[in-house]
């Protein structure tokens, strides 16, 4: 593995991020917003409900929850499939497939690239606004490392499944439909709009199954000390072999999407 | 010596879809769709050698850029061996594309939103280029094709044509590939630009024994950098040989051009043919295996006042012209 090559590819991606830095810039502060509307609509539910406790959550634990939900959403988002998409549209594909490069480590670097101004500049400040605005609790060490792993590999399944979903591009030309379906697909059985101890226990057993929690609850919910080593580390595992997985099918889809490419644009 | 390129047999069908127009071939379309084959390449052969300029043309949509993009490996054709530098290019994609450059004149290879400096940076990390070649060569060669420093400083985006023509040819040539495909170089530039260009090629192939190969609709680009010229069409190679047989074997006709005093007799002479005609000049083109240029020359000095005569070869887009059309009329007989 030459690193030169790959350092290459992210500082390229950290210029073409930085040509955008504007946009970048404002959503630090729409992230926040969109925790105000769930801030009010908590707080209105507990109100009117009249619990102290529901589903396990206290008011505070809430809105810590989706304090956490963002900065773990904002961590592992990406619209790489549009990217794909785009290339192949509008026939750009040939030009990347003309650079010595892996196609798949090509869109992951570039995007990783891309990402490292807006995490460092954003995930800190809306780390900071979780703790003084949103009563975001501080994590034990131990839980904060893990967290940290996992939040990593749950970027990696994010970024896998998005990176299926453009190349399906290959085939179909158009997948903006896919990628639009993929926002609240993933965000709700994520666990990004509810926590998924409230959805019924055999929702909860199949999405065992199936690789959307591992990007958003598991991370959530192991910051929030909710597992014990063990099971953490289990499921750790588990998010390790859904990417795994999910590379190998990449590489298998990869090759045929190759060679059913026409060349298109040039 | 052993060929640099080696094409055998090459084939490739497209397979995409049609449908007519209106809302109800629309709707059936949907139902069902109609394939349609369409054979862009019908087995093309050929060898390159190390260090040679390769003029490759014909018309539009004869195959051009499927060789190209099959022979840069991001195109997997339906048959045929390629052997490019010991490599199959679409099945060692990666390994292979390092030792070449490609400049497609009609696409923008750099980043849009970056300056060119930027792209060229990431083609010394991503070709591996140690940094202090790197520098020396990126001088040299904004030295060369007139690049300003400030140029490859601004977005590729606000600059003129021929700076993001020049600045694509530097980022090809970066890296000291082996081997160049430039399809339609010098597309949209003015002449100045276009002899800076092809003087630039040149001089590459001549210092780094660079191998060109060179689509163009430009026969001067053919005229200037190219010894052996292999045209194309519907799909098949029709002539592979040095670019002077064409002109002096397979069209052998010279055009006379005769500037007059005053044009009193009729022009009379078999075995040519008038191509424009004044009253104070004449232009014929003359088959010279039926005719020969002396008895016409003397004919018109023996028969008129002349004041100018140019004797010249035929423009070589009226060759390439010619077996256009002589390979289409062989088509349809």
């Amino acid at each position: 593995m030459n690193m030169k090559k790959y350092a290459g590819i992210v500082k390229f991606g950290l210029k073409t991020g930085l040509a955008y830095r504007f946009e970048f810039i404002l959503s630090i502060f729409t992230i926040p917003l969109s925790l105000l509307v769930y801030y009010f609509l908590w707080r209105s539910i507990f109100e009117y409900s009249g619990q102290t406790v529901i589903q396990g959550f206290t008011f505070e634990a809430m809105i810590t929850y989706y304090t956490l939900s963002m900065i773990v959403g904002f961590f592992t988002w990406t619209n790489i499939e549009k990217w794909i998409e785009y290339d192949l549209i509008a026939g750009e594909m040939v030009i990347n497939l003309l650079r010595p490069m892996d196609f798949l480590h090509a869109n992951y670097f570039f995007e990783l690239g891309m990402k490292i101004f807006s995490l460092i500049t954003q995930a800190i400040p809306i780390y900071l606004i979780g703790l003084i605005f949103f009563s975001l609790k501080l994590t034990t060490f131990l839980n904060l490392c893990l967290f940290i792993i996992s939040l990593i590999l749950a970027s990696l399944i994010f970024f896998m499944m998005s990176y299926l979903i453009g190349i399906l591009a290959f085939w179909m030309k158009r997948i903006s439909g896919i990628s639009k379906a993929k926002r609240p697909l993933i965000t709700f059985l994520g666990g990004g709009i509810l926590p998924l101890s409230f959805f019924p226990e055999t929702a909860q057993y199949i999405l065992y199954f199936l690789p959307f929690q591992y990007v958003r609850y598991i991370p959530i919910s192991i910051y929030l000390g909710k597992f014990s080593l063990t099971s953490a580390l289990a499921l750790i595992g588990v998010q390790l072999a859904w990417v795994v997985v999910l590379y190998l099918f990449a590489i298998w889809l990869w090759k045929r999407a190759f060679q059913k490419f026409m060349g298109e644009g040039v | 010596m052993e060929p640099i390129i080696k094409v055998q047999n090459l084939i490739k069908v497209y397979k995409t879809y049609k449908r007519g127009t209106g809302l109800i071939e629309v709707i059936k379309s949907l139902l069902k769709r109609r394939y349609r084959s369409k054979e862009a390449l019908k087995g093309v052969s050929f060898e390159v050698q190390d260090g040679e300029i390769l003029g490759l043309i014909g018309p539009n949509g004869a195959g051009k850029s499927t060789i190209i993009k099959a022979l840069s490996g991001v195109l997997y054709p339906t048959s045929g061996e390629v052997k490019i530098l010991g490599l199959t290019p679409w099945k060692n994609r990666v390994k292979y594309v390092k030792n070449i450059g490609v400049v497609f004149g009609q696409k923008e290879q750099l980043n849009w939103d970056l300056p060119a400096i930027d792209t060229f940076v990431l083609n010394k990390d991503l070709y591996d280029i140690p940094k202090e070649i790197f520098w020396k060569r990126l001088r040299m060669m904004l030295k060369m094709l007139q690049i300003e420093k400030e140029i490859s400083e601004t977005p590729v985006r606000d600059l003129s044509l021929g700076e993001r023509m020049k600045c694509k040819l530097t980022g090809a040539l970066l890296h000291n590939p082996k081997l160049v495909f430039l399809d339609e170089p010098t597309i949209g530039l003015d002449v100045i630009a276009k002899d800076k260009m092809r003087d630039f090629i040149k001089f590459v192939n001549a210092k780094y024994k660079t191998t060109f190969i060179i689509t163009t609709h430009d026969m001067q680009d053919i005229e200037k950098l190219c010894k052996r010229i292999i045209i194309i069409n519907y799909g098949e190679i029709i002539y592979d040989g040095p670019l002077s047989k064409i002109k002096e074997e397979i069209i052998s006709s010279k055009v006379i051009e005769a500037k007059f005093e005053e044009f009193k007799k009729r022009f009379r002479f078999s075995g040519c043919k008038v191509l424009e005609k004044t009253p104070y000049s004449i232009k014929i083109e003359v088959n010279t295996k039926k005719e020969s240029i002396k008895r016409i020359v003397e004919y018109l000095l023996a028969n008129y006042e002349c004041v100018d005569l140019t004797i010249t070869n035929p423009p070589i887009e009226e060759i390439i012209q010619k077996i256009y059309e002589h390979e289409k009329i062989r088509r349809h007989s």
